[in-house]
């Protein structure tokens, strides 16, 4: 990332490489088109050579440095598509994401992990499954939440809490994460 | 992101349980920037909320792990690579040996977000680099009303047209195929008496949309803007017919 800073096409190259499926796959998750992914991929990257400087390895790694990039982008263009075609998408969306011919380019990466988070998500009740999901992939705040689900923008708010909670506690006890 | 949120961190009667589950609808991206600062004001005099951070971070960065994998387009990144070349050209010395073709500026297609990383943002209108070709951070979107014409396009269902506003002159174009693979768009201006077109240093590739906004540099006493479509890192002399012919008046 050093050499990324400092302007070094070759080195960014090298970071695009690494990452590219990782934030494309974020994207495609979230928005549920090609189309807007692929922007979404284009945005974060070009904004990560012109603003690399503002990287600090001290608060994570590249990798969770792009994918929140890559996650505050897709839910910018979520929210320019409407909180209909929003709800559309992710009621709808994920049909299309699991059986669509994008299945054959699947590239599994990290799989225990991703097993691992993924039945810790799995796991959790389903009402703080549920507002987890809505919030991250779906680009929902809790109002548009508390709004759907009928309930209360705290009891909201406390779900995300402790949903996050249980899934830091059910890492923390499979991969040994510090307390 | 615009959404407002009932958490006031300067509320004096603020109970701790009130802070309860404002970190995780900081990670989870949910405040926009003015709340995000205030929470995060807030957070550094609050042990809950800075424990919370702390805590909940791991959970929510793990969370794109649980998203089935899938490859990037090769595409998106001979686009992204296209731009970055160019800019990295562009921002070196120009004893470079690097100079001349390989350090013309590729004009971005998603403008407003290519311009918010370099600090400046024009209403719907934007230019690449890392240079403000208008200067002084002036956009075109900000002066005075342009004078817009339409240009001729050979490619079907595309459109394009010319805008001209205070000595600055600019392309925005429609549904605009992508190129070629290792093809980019070159822009050029054609002055009267000269055979041939001169090039400029912009190029460019739409949005997957077929959107694009491209700065035509260098336009005094040119009679014509045309766009050719030509290897990446541009020519200099068309290699193709003109996909775009402009004229300026």
């Amino acid at each position: 990332m050093t050499l990324v800073q400092a302007g070094d096409a070759d080195a960014f190259e090298v970071v695009y490489d690494r990452h590219c499926d990782a934030a494309f796959s974020l994207a495609y998750r979230m928005c549920g088109r090609r189309a807007t992914a692929e922007d979404v991929l284009q945005e974060t990257f070009l904004a990560l050579w012109r603003t690399g400087a503002r990287y600090d390895r001290t608060r994570g790694s590249v990798r969770n440095w792009i994918l929140r990039i890559v996650h505050n982008r897709a839910v910018d263009a979520l929210r320019r598509g409407g909180i209909r075609d929003r709800h559309r998408l992710h009621e709808e969306g994920a049909v299309e994401r699991v059986a669509g011919p994008e299945d054959t380019e699947t590239q599994v990466l990290g799989w225990e992990r991703a097993e691992e988070v993924r039945g810790a998500l799995g796991g959790l009740p389903k009402e703080q499954s549920r507002v987890l999901e809505l919030a991250y992939f779906g680009g929902f705040t809790h109002t548009e939440i508390a709004s759907m689900l009928e309930m209360p923008i705290g009891t909201v708010k406390g779900r995300m809490r402790l949903g996050l909670a249980k899934l830091r506690l059910t890492l923390v006890a499979e991969e040994g994460l510090p307390r | 992101m615009s959404e407002t949120h009932d958490f006031d961190a300067h509320d004096p009667q603020s109970p701790a349980e009130l802070c309860c589950g404002e970190a995780a609808v900081y990670l989870l991206g949910l405040l926009d920037e003015p709340h995000s600062r205030v929470f995060l004001e807030h957070a550094r005099s609050c042990a809950l909320c800075s424990d919370d951070l702390a805590a909940l971070a791991p959970a929510v960065d793990s969370l794109p792990t649980t998203v089935p994998q899938v490859s990037a387009p090769a595409h998106a990144k001979r686009r992204v690579m296209a731009v970055v070349r160019s800019e990295a050209a562009q921002r070196a010395p120009r004893s470079s040996p690097q100079a001349g073709v390989a350090r013309r500026r590729l004009v971005l297609r998603r403008p407003a977000l290519a311009l918010a990383g370099a600090g400046l943002l024009a209403a719907g209108v934007a230019i690449g680099g890392l240079s403000a070709p208008f200067g002084g951070g002036s956009t075109p979107g900000g002066g005075p009303a342009a004078r817009v014409q339409s240009a001729e396009v050979t490619l079907p269902g595309a459109s394009a047209a010319l805008h001209q506003s205070a000595g600055h002159t600019w392309l925005t174009v429609s549904n605009m195929p992508e190129p070629s693979s290792g093809h980019v768009y070159e822009v050029w201006v054609k002055r009267p008496g000269y055979a041939l077109p001169q090039p400029t240093n912009s190029l460019f590739a739409p949005t997957s949309s077929g959107a694009a906004t491209v700065v035509v540099p260098d336009s005094g006493g040119a009679d014509e803007v045309l766009v050719t479509q030509e290897p990446a890192g541009g020519t200099q002399v068309p290699t193709g017919p003109a996909v775009i012919v402009a004229r300026l008046s």
